[in-house]
């Protein structure tokens, strides 16, 4: 799996792309935790390239939205067509902000 | 013509670097059932995943074990076995671990309206497979897993 970070504004931006799964997870929960806690609060996951994800990736997004709750910041996803089946069968999409494309993720965050 | 019987019977050691190639295995063999009428790229997402979460499953309770009677033994038993055979219109995986084991009855389902970062996998298997159960036995302990096709 590639794992892409870029930063516009205060925005923190993590793209993956490829397979995320247990291999994976620790790495990604490491960066997603280093993310928020120095962060200022505006995280986007774009996982629009990602082809399949596992019980072990839905883990590491709950864990990133959970430590965003309590710094009161914004988590938005972006997912793809595969992804939002699997965050639709967990319910996931009841519980995280979740938004097509990252360009309408970073709309939303700011404020557009 | 009598119809077709894939057997598949792979031992990989308790490493988490496997998942890929064993959930792979489920993808090709959805893409070679014969007389399949259903979602071919539905069904080899399921068994990439189901396959995924049983290994991954076993790997962790291997490793839960093994960490004790490593201290003690020296007698890891660091390998699992998965077993897929398809026949009549049902398929059947086993997975195979020597941790020590689980009661299935006992799992709780993950709860939706507080979503906890464990418990997800099983639920994938339950919910893709049309059977679960999961047996422990003095040598070890087999989780059974059936898809009617």
């Amino acid at each position: 799996m590639i794992i892409n970070e870029q930063k516009q504004g205060d925005i923190d931006i993590v793209a993956l792309s490829g397979r995320f799964v247990m291999v994976e997870a620790s790495e990604v929960r490491e960066r997603l935790k280093t993310l928020i806690d120095e962060g200022q609060g505006l995280l986007v996951i774009d996982m629009e390239q990602v082809t399949f994800i596992d019980s072990s990736a839905c883990a590491v997004l709950i864990s990133a939205f959970k430590a965003m709750q309590i710094k009161s910041g914004r988590l938005i996803l972006v997912t793809s067509p595969m992804v939002q089946s699997l965050i639709e069968l967990t319910r996931l999409h009841t519980v995280f902000e979740i938004l097509p494309t990252q360009v309408a993720a970073l709309s939303a965050l700011l404020g557009d | 013509m009598s119809p077709a019987i894939i057997q598949v019977d792979v031992i990989i050691p308790t490493q988490t670097r496997y998942l890929d190639l064993i959930g792979s295995i489920g993808g090709h063999i959805a893409k070679e059932l014969d007389n399949y009428t259903g979602d071919r790229t539905a069904l080899a997402y399921h068994l990439n995943l189901v396959l995924t979460e049983a290994t991954a499953n076993a790997i962790k309770h291997a490793h839960d074990k093994n960490s004790q009677e490593l201290k003690d033994t020296k007698e890891a038993k660091d390998t699992v076995r998965i077993c897929i055979h398809i026949e009549d219109k049902q398929l059947t995986i086993k997975v195979y671990d020597h941790g020590q084991g689980f009661d299935l009855e006992t799992v709780a389902a993950p709860d939706f309206d507080n979503p906890q970062d464990h418990g997800m996998g099983l639920f994938f298997i339950k919910t893709f497979m049309d059977s679960v159960t999961y047996t422990q036995q003095a040598d070890g302990n087999v989780l059974e897993i059936i898809k009617f096709l």
